[in-house]
């Protein structure tokens, strides 16, 4: 049952784990413009439709 | 491509500001990375679930799109206060504060020192360029002058202010009986009482210093910018109080 319940739940438990979102964390401390080019884009998209 | 006209690089400038302060936000902490990549991939399976068009799940994904971003606020709310109160920290700075004396020092050492030899526990916060006013406002404001005897005689057990947190600005009690929102800081031992986690949590939103004196060992702590150190020697405190008063 646990390792059923562990292979069903595997895709949020890796997003939300450690590795995932501390690297998407460090990425984003360490590089400090990703966010002005992640708004730009996301500004460019929603502009464009 | 649209023709660029006014509207649409002020529409284009508005989207980009507010998705960077939205950007800068969620990547403030690692617990709303982790909490948004989730909420994303519940997104991304949603798209996968309308592309296919499952027949018994959009519907549901149909319900589940118009509740998530309300349960998204829900689970950031603590995030949001605490981003709050950090902007306001920093636009809360007062360019003229005062700083106790030395005879204020000295009554705020003794009166530590003797509350901590009796185990009585104290949260004594000394202010600095963060206002605490909006802590004082809602406790028992005194507008004193600091002695040891007051102070000893506001933490003593069983006495209504006895619970609460002493503000100090320059040589004055403000008030006592404050309450602080206490500190989320998952690195804390979960063995520290509510009083250091207040202790630590006013810490964390404003620049002032923080004296705790534990009710069980009478160990004396200081909270200053987010970090609680554990007095070993119990002298460090003037040092302490020397440093931060100048």
């Amino acid at each position: 049952m646990k390792s059923i319940l562990l292979i069903v739940f595997l895709p949020f438990r890796v997003l939300a784990g450690n590795r995932v979102s501390g690297f998407l964390f460090n990425t984003f401390k360490r590089f400090n413009w990703l966010t002005i080019v992640l708004a730009l884009i996301i500004a460019f998209v929603v502009v464009l439709l | 491509m649209p023709n660029i006209t006014l509207n649409l690089v002020i529409e284009f400038y508005l989207i980009f500001i507010f998705s960077l302060f939205i950007l800068r936000f969620i990547t403030s902490s690692k617990r709303l990375v982790a909490i948004s990549t989730v909420f994303a991939f519940i997104y991304a399976l949603s798209a996968l679930v309308y592309w296919l068009q499952l027949p018994i799940l959009v519907p549901l994904f149909d319900y589940l799109i118009y509740w998530l971003p309300l349960v998204y606020i829900i689970v950031i709310v603590p995030d949001m206060r605490l981003a709050i109160d950090l902007a306001w920290k920093k636009q809360s700075k007062k360019d003229d504060f005062e700083m106790g004396s030395d005879i204020t020092k000295l009554e705020i050492y003794d009166a530590v020192q003797h509350l901590s030899a009796q185990k009585t526990g104290a949260l004594i916060t000394i202010e600095k360029h963060n206002t605490l006013d909006q802590y004082s406002e809602r406790a028992v404001l005194l507008h004193s002058k600091v002695s040891k005897e007051l102070l000893v005689n506001i933490f003593t057990p069983l006495t209504p202010l006895h619970d609460g947190a002493v503000i100090i600005r320059g040589d004055e009690i403000v008030c006592a009986g404050a309450y602080y929102v206490l500190s989320e800081n998952e690195k804390v031992e979960s063995t520290m009482g509510s009083r250091h986690r207040a202790g630590l949590g006013i810490s964390e939103v404003t620049d002032s210093l923080t004296v705790v004196v534990s009710e069980e060992t009478g160990n004396i702590s200081i909270a200053i910018e987010g970090i609680l150190v554990r007095l070993n020697e119990k002298e460090k405190l003037m040092e302490y109080l020397n440093t931060f008063m100048k």
